[in-house]
């Protein structure tokens, strides 16, 4: 008997696997997002990819629902969870073939701004599709009205560039032309576009090897069943620490100071409502849409609820859909926290995440004032810059300055300076 | 004479010796010393019974400057930087170590803010000076520093690899007013672009040259009383080895040099053996688990390995990837009901639950025991106590549902798997096929976990060495003289200019013969190798490419681009003539060849080879499985599993189904006959 496929003997029941081939399976769906994202730092083009990690990779199980991402860009959290859901809406699954790699960045299906851009390959093994690979990426330029993308004046989202729909963007392996050209013909910089194409493909690669190497060793059978499993796994931390939270409503303001064309500060309100193991993070007396750039879609504003939380919650759960199901987030219809066509939306990562992750702490603070930290230095002095060199090339440049952490009860004085001091929302993680 | 190595590990320094006359060999353990660990180098010496007048070449490897370094244990050492780049080192990169810890601090500074001095100077990326160093405000600094009780200062400042002329104006300032204290330049260390690299490899430069000149001064004195004239070298975090001389001045590259004897070695095998030009080098200790890979038989290096978060240091050194998972590894249930195993460890107090030192916590030490890998008198040294490790494993296991042999092998397996994940990096990471490989084990506790490790990654074959005990000292008599250079050269290859590229290679290789020559090496014996670190005009990252030897013309050029693509390829599964190569840094590995312990064919009984047998657990049941004599098997003798071979400072474990033959040399060759293929 080949020892090493023991698919029968491993799934308990229908719905469990044993407790140790469950933690292997855990460390390589952990794994294999990780060795996503080495590849795409590593290959990438965009400095903002290289130097600042504004990416985040993911792989997801064979229903679409998220099963494991590599700890990199928190804004990206939530959101890849709805790219997927568009891209999956307009093509069936029944109909994806091996190498197909689909495209979205539309921040309205489950974008954040237009320069995140997903990127989604089904993965097969023995004909089936077994998962897969998502990677999601901050593309330095993809044109509108300033460098990239970063028209904080406008007033409607076709200023702040190529605004794409779910796209299959190659089919089978071969790249569809007519839709890479429009790209290309929409950037300042089309040198980063190809070199940052191929990266996400290196990085899309890595996914679809391990998760195949993972399916080999142990069978479709396990596979999917301990991706079910890593799941509950995830929802049962996330409800644990939910219970540690006294039951009870908290409320918390935080302002914006500006859209960029008023100086009327701009509130956000949220009121945290946790009643056993579940909370919902209800933003319904926040106002309207506003008229500059600051606008958040939907996916942004869950991203942006979700990752504060997950700071209390569960820093070392894995991130998959478990941690979506315990909490529930309300948005109003007209909200400037769930922006629709044409709110231009390209501080909606920055500006505006970092105010969510504000409020949303200062409410949680209220039921456990020993837990959380104050706020961080909230905002996060985004800028742009492009440069043309003298051949004509143009080179976008960004930069995100890290700020002060907020304090702590547990540090000492001379602790506090040592603090992440880092952007709070985008970038971080251990690449290996 | 002796040819001796000697490593100095956290708890053993150890020691291998071959004579040069008559290739008699030895080895000895003994307890490192600390603070002084050159009393520990005497002690191994003695205990090995070799008089020092009677070494003509001593090996040493040491843990003295990254200990210094992790600890900040080293004398006050200031740096003198550009304006506005006093933090440099600090800041970092911006990125935290975790993501969602809200509560997770810095490492600190390798050098103080207070003792970081800035001044007016200004160099361009031409190296042309758009602003002169301000003289008086260095004098002012150089003042400052002779009033306080500063011994070592780093000068580092922006751009200064392409002109060393603000620093080196800097560093005779800060010498005239200092004559006596350590003072290096940023360009001196690492001549590269990428200022936090650079910065940090100067500090740590800068720190631990003081702890590192004390260090070897002690042990060259202790030697020189004993009698010793024979030439003293250290390892290298490289995988080469270096005078003492060059050693004190370059201390950046001893950094994490532990585990460069140990990938020698495997390299070793390949010389010897000839049928393993690939090998995964592994070592499982008490708490950590090391990994490296060895390909066509050379160790692969890296650039950017950090000490610690966001401290890198920017010299070449193996690729070596840890994770915490060994022997002492801790088996708890986490806040999601899963088994897990480490990174926390009982280390050697409280130790396993079975030592009965306190430990409360099953290890995987314990769960070996309980498994019957481990014999319970430890070689008789002590008596292990199997009632408690049991107790403590059924009481970590109830709360999933397993029984404590279920616990046993599921940690084990669990710990294996932690270590895989390592391997993966090193291999599959970078784009290799793990079926190439034959995984090496090296420690103590390697062995005994090898074969769940190669069965994780689908690896056929294992090797474990003759003298896998006291394998860093034994790799570090079978190491080369080694010098590594590097000269920052920016250009698109398209844009490159073939006659500066020769100029720079020959440069890079007329020093380092002189470097290898203050060594004794006799330039007939050199053999150098050439590489270039490239990307894609408009990458950040750089992949290391092989560049041809000899006076290159314009259709080398051509081949290095294609070799370029290949490596990308292989590295990040992608490549494309639609970008245009570049290169970032040229270097060459100069090495010098050394004599190489003899490859003794084993001379072995082949009598009393069974100690006796006991029950061992594997795959859901116990077997019957025979304790072999590992020094008693003689060449081509064959063991067939399920089996235990014991050898004096490790011991292997066989699974069912695999078979064990011993090599002409005294290696074990484990071929693991169930893998899916």
């Amino acid at each position: 008997m080949d020892t090493l496929v023991k698919s029968n003997n491993l799934v308990e029941d229908d719905s469990r696997v044993d407790p140790v081939t469950f933690e292997v399976l855990r460390s390589i769906f952990e794994y294999a997002a990780d060795r996503m994202s080495s590849v795409l730092q590593r290959a990438s083009f965009s400095p903002i990819l290289a130097d600042m990690i504004d990416f985040s990779n993911a792989i997801y199980d064979a229903d679409a629902q998220l099963l494991s991402q590599a700890a990199n860009c928190p804004i990206h959290l939530a959101a890849m969870k709805f790219s997927a859901e568009a891209i999956i809406d307009k093509y069936p699954v029944s109909q994806m073939k091996p190498e197909d790699v689909y495209v979205v960045n539309d921040p309205y299906k489950g974008g954040t701004h237009i320069n995140d851009i997903t990127f989604m390959m089904p993965i097969f093994f023995n004909g089936k599709i077994i998962g897969f690979g998502v990677s999601r990426g901050h593309w330095m330029d993809l044109g509108g009205g300033a460098a990239g993308g970063q028209a904080m004046d406008g007033t409607h989202i076709a200023g702040e560039g190529l605004r794409l729909p779910p796209l299959k963007i190659f089919n089978q392996g071969e790249v569809n032309q007519d839709i890479l050209d429009i790209i290309l013909n929409n950037t300042r910089t089309p040198h980063f576009v190809k070199g940052d194409l191929q990266a996400h493909v290196g990085c899309l690669k890595a996914a679809d090897t391990e998760l195949r190497a993972a399916a080999e060793r142990y069978g479709i059978d396990v596979l999917t069943v301990a991706m079910k499993q890593l799941q509950e796994y995830t929802e049962n931390i996330v409800r644990k620490g939910i219970l540690d939270i006294p039951d009870g409503e908290y409320f918390a303001e935080e302002y914006a100071d500006t859209d960029g064309h008023s100086n009327e500060p701009i509130p956000i309100k949220v009121r945290l409502v946790v009643e056993g193991s579940d909370i919902n993070i209800d933003f319904s007396e926040t106002g309207p849409e506003v008229k500059g750039a600051i606008n958040s879609p939907y996916a942004n504003t869950a991203s942006a609820a979700l990752y504060s939380l997950q700071f209390f919650l569960a820093p070392h759960a894995p991130q998959n859909q478990g941690m979506f199901n315990p909490i529930k987030i309300t948005l109003p219809d007209n909200c400037w926290l769930n922006a629709k066509w044409p709110a231009p939306t390209i501080g909606c990562t920055t500006l505006t995440s970092a105010k969510i992750t504000s409020a949303v702490w200062q409410a949680l603070a209220q039921a456990c004032p020993d837990k959380v930290t104050g706020s961080t230095n909230a905002d996060c002095n985004w800028f742009v810059s492009s440069v043309v060199a003298p051949d004509g090339t143009t080179d976008v440049f960004s930069d995100l300055p890290a700020g002060g952490w907020g304090g702590h009860t547990v540090w000492r004085r001379d602790e506090c300076y040592r603090g992440p001091s880092r952007q709070l929302h985008e970038y971080a993680g251990r690449i290996c | 004479m002796w040819r001796v190595g000697i490593d100095v590990g956290g708890t053993f320094t150890d020691l291998f010796a071959w004579d040069e006359v008559d290739n008699k060999q030895i080895s000895s353990k003994v307890l490192t010393t600390k603070p002084d660990r050159s009393l520990g180098v005497m002690n191994a010496l003695k205990d090995a019974n070799i008089a020092a007048s009677d070494i003509s070449h001593l090996m040493h490897g040491t843990t003295t400057a990254t200990n210094a370094l992790i600890t900040r244990d080293y004398p006050e050492v200031a740096m003198v930087t550009t304006n506005g780049f006093r933090d440099t080192i600090e800041i970092g990169r911006q990125h935290r170590a975790e993501l969602y810890n809200p509560y997770q601090t810095k490492p600190k500074p390798i050098i103080k803010r207070r003792y970081r001095y800035t001044l007016d100077e200004r160099m361009d990326v031409h190296g042309k000076v758009v602003r002169p160093l301000d003289r008086v405000a260095a004098k002012d600094i150089a003042k400052k520093i002779h009033d306080s009780n500063i011994q070592s200062v780093a000068v580092a400042f922006i751009n200064s690899y392409v002109s060393s002329k603000h620093e080196d104006e800097m560093r005779d300032i800060i010498l005239q007013e200092n004559p006596s204290i350590y003072c290096i330049t940023s360009s001196d260390t690492r001549a590269l672009f990428r200022e936090h690299g650079r910065f940090v490899t100067a500090a740590i430069r800068a720190a631990t040259m003081p702890v590192m000149e004390k260090y070897f001064g002690h042990l060259e004195n202790s030697l020189e009383e004993a009698g010793f004239s024979g030439r003293l070298l250290i390892l290298k975090s490289s995988g080469g080895i270096t005078g003492v001389e060059y050693a004190k001045n370059h201390p950046e590259e001893l950094i994490e040099s532990g585990p460069a004897g140990g990938v020698a070695y495997a390299a070793y095998l390949n010389e010897v053996k000839g049928d393993c030009p690939n090998i995964i080098h592994t070592d499982v200790g008490g708490t950590s688990f090391d990994v490296s890979i060895v390909e066509n038989g050379k160790g692969l290096v890296t650039r950017d390995h950090e000490i610690e978060w966001e401290v890198p240091v920017i010299v070449p050194m193996l690729d070596i990837h840890s994770v915490g998972a060994g022997g002492g590894s801790i088996g708890w249930i986490d806040e999601g009901n899963s088994l897990r195993v480490g990174p926390q460890s009982a280390g050697s107090t409280p130790g396993p639950v079975s030592y009965g030192l306190g430990g409360q916590e099953p290890t995987i030490t314990d769960a070996n025991l309980l498994l019957g890998r481990i014999e319970p008198s430890l070689g008789g040294k002590m008596m292990l106590d199997s009632k408690a490790a049991e107790a403590a494993l059924q009481k970590v296991g109830q709360e999933v549902g397993l029984s404590a042999i279920e616990t046993a092998d599921g940690m084990v397996r669990i710990g294996c798997e932690n270590m895989a994940q390592a391997v993966k990096k090193v291999i599959t990471g970078r784009g290799r096929d793990p079926r190439d490989f034959i995984l090496a084990s090296f420690g103590g506790a390697g062995a005994m976990h090898a074969f769940l490790i190669a069965e994780s990654m689908n690896i056929p074959r294992i090797i474990v060495p003759a003298a896998a005990g006291v394998a860093s000292a034994f790799g570090a008599t079978a190491m080369d003289l080694r010098q590594d250079l590097e000269a920052f050269y920016f250009s698109a290859v398209a844009d490159a200019d073939i006659g500066t590229i020769n100029d720079l290679y020959e440069k890079l290789e007329s020093d380092a013969l002189a470097l290898l020559s203050a060594d004794g090496v006799d330039k007939s014996d050199v053999v150098i190798t050439r590489t270039a670190q490239m990307r894609y005009v408009g990458q950040s990252y750089e992949v290391e490419t092989p560049v041809p030897s000899g006076k290159l013309n314009d259709d080398d050029l051509v081949t290095i681009s294609e070799r370029f693509h290949e490596c990308h390829k292989q590295e990040f599964g992608v490549s494309s003539d639609d970008f245009e190569p570049s290169i970032v840094v040229l270097g060459l590995a100069a090495v010098g060849k050394t004599k190489r312990p003899p490859s003794v064919t084993v001379v072995a009984s082949g009598q009393n080879i069974e100690k006796g047998s006991r029950d061992v657990y594997f795959d859901k049941q116990w077997y019957k499985s025979i304790v072999y004599d590992g020094h008693a098997l003689g060449p081509q003798s064959e063991v067939v599993g399920p089996c235990i071979v014991e050898f004096e400072h490790a011991c292997a474990v066989i699974p069912p189904d695999a078979t064990g033959t011993v090599d002409n040399y005294g290696n074990m060759i484990i071929e693991l006959n169930t893998l899916t293929k």
